[in-house]
């Protein structure tokens, strides 16, 4: 009888990075190409909540309920809500950019969530777009070395070939721990607060 | 032949300085028509043109080569093109003045007072691909006929006529590419190039525009005026040049639009089409050469097949089209038949908040709802009755205004409807689902009875035709969200005809909408969520209307809250519909509450793209509707509606954290749409229901005024 443990994981990362296409690779096994396949992006405005179950080994399962949210910056003070409970986070960006771009955004999700996130959330750093490594402009290092600096699971991969993408997982899930941290508490709750809340009274239009 | 790529390399910079350009643009504005019609237009040319090394170096801003057309690409233009384009300069001998390209650019220059005192360009829209060619009856007034239609809105008089003067054309024309007459330095230059590549520049200008595929693309009967002019000034006048300031990367994006929307895009409508802005600037060697349109030409079978494949509204007709990442949910009829009342006080009133659950809870993947067999289904329902609805909506509105044209440029209540005793009936009706055919006619007159309402409570209004000109006139600015909009246009609206073409019509009017919406509000700008509201639209409305009613979304219907960062009329209208569902379903309140459900993290999609994507685009429609006529409460009681209709799973005792926010983020189909917008309909009818909404509302600024909202909110 094998025994499922839930965890909570959150994609963050800059638009058009590939976050939701990661996420349907792993929960789907699909790519799509919304020019092609007349796809509409999933985490468009707010976040999608999907759910994947891997198995560890004949005992042990552990489900992955997903939040894929929106990559605009303007939706940065919705994230709070989604990663404050989290126990995991992927954190994705395009290798194909030039590295002060979606690496560097990637960067200061990680400050983030060192700053509001739950101490013991395991982070992974994912470097996207690996089938187009031959245009790639951020480097495997980079990324490694980041990721070893500040103690991230680090991984590249293509949601469109599917390299790596299975793996990343799995190493999360190895890396949670065999019981989920309580971390739907009564406390937790108190601090989820928009950002910017207070300060962002609904005033008149000043254009 | 001179080519005008002979001089490439030379720098813009050696331009026209700022200063000497206002002190032009003065002389122009004073004697700007009498100078406009001078015979001395070299004398104009040269005090402008500095050398035709400019002009050239245009052409490298945009990382691109003009090969599709340019005779100095020789050989790329086909000597059948050639002789159809003199054909047509043939057919208009006499009537065609022969201006230099100079002369339009002058023309260009005092356009902007010209424009103010009379015109209203023309539409962007000269398409009139796919949806054309299987246009039916049905479709008065809904998207296709929009297309072909679109002329009629403003200058639709000139646009059609047969005989285009072309002296006007670039008044017209540029009116709407630069509005910041100290950066045209790029055009100026460019006319030179055209007029040396040329041996007969005066004569062939006219021509060589007719050649551009844009110009054949254009509809029919107008020859695409707007178009002619355009390829006329040729390619460096696509969108104004780049701005100081303005990022390569989005100066790249806003020029490859306009250049398109110039030239037209292979395929459009069916054609997944080529890349050419992601990844900035340096992806421009991916062009593809631009094709011959195939308009006009017997449909090839791919062509016909998918054409054929699409359904009333234009998408492709797929039975699980764009669904397979989500689930689907069937909103079940039979709770939808209960009217609730509202109780005068909360049934949860002196309880405690259920504390959350602890642990994960049951392992088990709680209750789920029935799948319903298609998600399109329920589309055929209803078409008779539709049909008869047509002719009573057609007693109903009557038109107030056409433009020279004879076009209908305004609808309007009769006034036996709106001085009815009962003046539900338009409420009925609406709730009733507007005949599709009306929908453009009834969304524009709500809108606009919404803003008439409004008028007073704000700033001054502004009205419809100046907010086309607005749309016209910010067209060429730069927009500092250019590249975030690039990449959301393509996956904005899956699966229509008038989308699915990269840099096709139908996108390039979604980046052209959105970029000007983002520069309309400095606190707004552009968010995500923006576009699929828009893109619904333009299935309806042409561009400057799509914009016009954004702008009304935006002063009438709340959506400057809702958009402004950190979302503050999101957090207002979640508060409001948790107070209706406290006292509605206090069950499902509490499982909410004990499941830590917040309701951001199911209903943001919701609020803001206003249901699209969310419930099949046949039942999006119905909803605005209603959303035309009573304005935001309707999104919050349509998202009250399916909380009650699947409120004995929400509120289950084995309902958890994972079910209850798997069947929340499903695509909805509602079983019986009808009984959906009659329960929506009899709700905010209900009396006191919407004073109790709007003093929730007034409840929550009282506690943001005073910084409470901590944990006020689940």
């Amino acid at each position: 009888m094998s025994r499922t443990t839930s965890f909570k994981l959150v994609l963050l990362g800059e638009s058009a990075v590939g976050k939701s296409s990661l996420v349907l690779r792993f929960v789907r096994n699909e790519f799509s190409d919304f020019r092609i396949n007349h796809r509409v992006s999933i985490g468009f405005a707010g976040a999608a909540f999907l759910t994947q179950t891997v198995n560890l080994d004949d005992n042990t399962a552990v489900k992955f309920e997903i939040w894929d949210t929106a990559g605009q910056e303007r939706y940065k003070s919705l994230a709070p809500i989604y990663f404050r409970n989290s126990n995991a986070a992927v954190i994705v960006y395009d290798i194909t950019q030039p590295p002060e771009t979606s690496f560097e955004k990637a960067k200061t999700w990680v400050r983030e969530l060192q700053r509001q996130a739950d101490p013991g959330i395991v982070i992974m750093l994912v470097g996207n777009k690996l089938d187009l490594s031959a245009s790639r402009k951020t480097s495997t290092e980079l990324g490694k070395q980041f990721a070893d600096e500040e103690g991230l699971l680090f991984a590249e991969a293509s949601a469109k070939s599917g390299e790596g993408v299975e793996g990343l997982f799995m190493e999360i899930a190895r890396k949670l721990p065999a019981n989920p941290p309580p971390t739907r508490t009564p406390a937790s709750r108190q601090g989820v607060r928009v950002e910017g809340q207070a300060e962002e009274t609904p005033s008149a239009c000043n254009c | 032949m001179p080519a005008f790529s002979n001089g490439r390399g030379g720098a813009r910079a050696t331009g026209p300085t700022r200063e000497s350009f206002d002190d032009e643009l003065e002389n122009l504005a004073l004697d700007a028509r009498a100078k406009l019609r001078l015979s001395d237009r070299r004398g104009i040319r040269e005090s402008t043109v500095e050398s035709a090394d400019d002009a050239a170096g245009i052409f490298d801003l945009y990382g691109t080569s003009r090969e599709s057309w340019a005779p100095s690409h020789g050989g790329r233009v086909s000597s059948d093109s050639l002789q159809r384009g003199v054909q047509a300069l043939e057919r208009n001998e006499g009537s065609v003045h022969e201006p230099s390209p100079v002369d339009q650019n002058h023309l260009g220059k005092v356009e902007r007072v010209q424009a103010m005192e009379e015109l209203v360009p023309p539409s962007p829209m000269s398409w009139a691909g796919p949806m054309e060619a299987i246009s039916n009856g049905d479709r008065r007034y809904s998207a296709a006929s929009n297309l072909s239609q679109s002329q009629g809105y403003g200058a639709g008089g000139r646009r059609t006529t047969l005989t285009p003067d072309i002296t006007v054309t670039p008044e017209l024309d540029s009116s709407r590419r630069n509005r910041d007459l100290r950066f045209r330095d790029s055009t100026i230059s460019d006319s030179t190039s055209t007029t040396t590549a040329n041996t007969t520049p005066t004569r062939l200008s006219p021509s060589v525009s007719r050649l551009s595929p844009a110009t054949r693309h254009a509809s029919g009967v107008g020859v695409g005026v707007g178009g002619n002019a355009r390829a006329g000034t040729s390619q460096a006048s696509f969108g104004s040049s780049q701005y100081p300031g303005e990022e390569a990367d989005a100066f790249h994006v806003r020029s490859t639009y306009a250049r398109l929307e110039a030239e037209g895009v292979h395929g459009d409508g069916w054609e997944a089409g080529v890349e050419r802005t992601r990844g900035g600037p340096s992806s421009a060697g991916k062009r593809a050469t631009v094709m011959e349109p195939s308009k006009g030409t017997n449909l090839g079978e791919d062509e016909r097949e998918f054409l054929a494949s699409l359904d009333r509204y234009g998408f492709v007709n797929e039975p699980l089209r764009n669904r397979s990442e989500t689930r689907l949910a069937l909103i079940p009829v039979a709770p939808l038949l209960k009217i609730p009342k509202l109780p005068s006080t909360s049934p949860l009133a002196g309880r405690a908040r259920e504390e959350p659950s602890m642990g994960a809870g049951p392992g088990g993947d709680g209750p789920s709802p029935k799948v319903p067999d298609s998600p399109r289904m329920g589309e055929g329902r209803g078409r008779k009755k539709e049909e008869e609805r047509v002719d009573k909506w057609m007693k109903m509105m009557s038109v107030k205004k056409r433009d020279q044209g004879g076009n209908i440029a305004q609808w309007g209540w009769k006034p036996e409807v709106q001085n009815k005793a009962d003046p539900r009936q338009i409420v009925k009706r609406v709730y009733k689902g507007v005949p599709d055919r009306w929908r453009m006619a009834a969304w524009w007159t709500l809108a606009e009875d919404a803003s008439q309402r409004n008028l007073g409570k704000g700033k001054g209004k502004r009205s419809a035709e100046d907010l086309a000109r607005d749309y016209m006139s910010s067209i060429d600015h730069p927009s500092t969200f250019d590249v975030q909009i690039d990449l959301d246009v393509p996956r904005t609206i899956s699966g229509h005809t008038l989308f699915v073409t990269r840099y096709g019509a139908g996108q390039r009017s979604l980046f052209h909408v959105l970029h000007c919406f983002s520069m309309l509000c400095e606190t707004c700008g552009y968010v995500q969520g923006m576009g699929p509201i828009a893109a619904t639209l333009l299935c309806y409305f042409d561009p400057e209307r799509v914009y016009a009613l954004l702008v009304r979304l935006h002063d009438d219907y709340g959506m400057h809250s809702i958009f402004a960062p950190g979302f503050p009329g999101l957090l207002e209208a979640f508060y409001v519909q948790e107070r209706l569902m406290e006292w509605l379903m206090p069950d499902v309140f509490q499982s909410f509450s004990r499941n830590m459900i917040s309701s951001s993290a199911w209903g943001t999609k919701w609020y803001i793209t206003l249901f699209v994507n969310t419930v099949p685009f046949s039942q999006q429609l119905r909803l605005w509707d209603a959303l035309w006529l009573d304005g935001r409460d309707v999104v919050i009681m349509t998202s009250v509606a399916i909380l009650w209709a699947f409120k004995d799973l929400l509120a289950a005792p084995t309902a958890t954290f994972e079910s209850i926010l798997s069947l929340l983020s499903s695509y909805f189909v509602a079983e019986d749409e009808d009984k959906l917008m009659r329960w929506i309909r009899r709700m905010l009818r209900s009396p006191g229901v919407r004073e109790k909404m709007d003093g929730w509302r007034d409840e929550w600024s009282g506690l943001v005024r005073d910084g409470k909202t901590d944990g006020v909110l689940l």
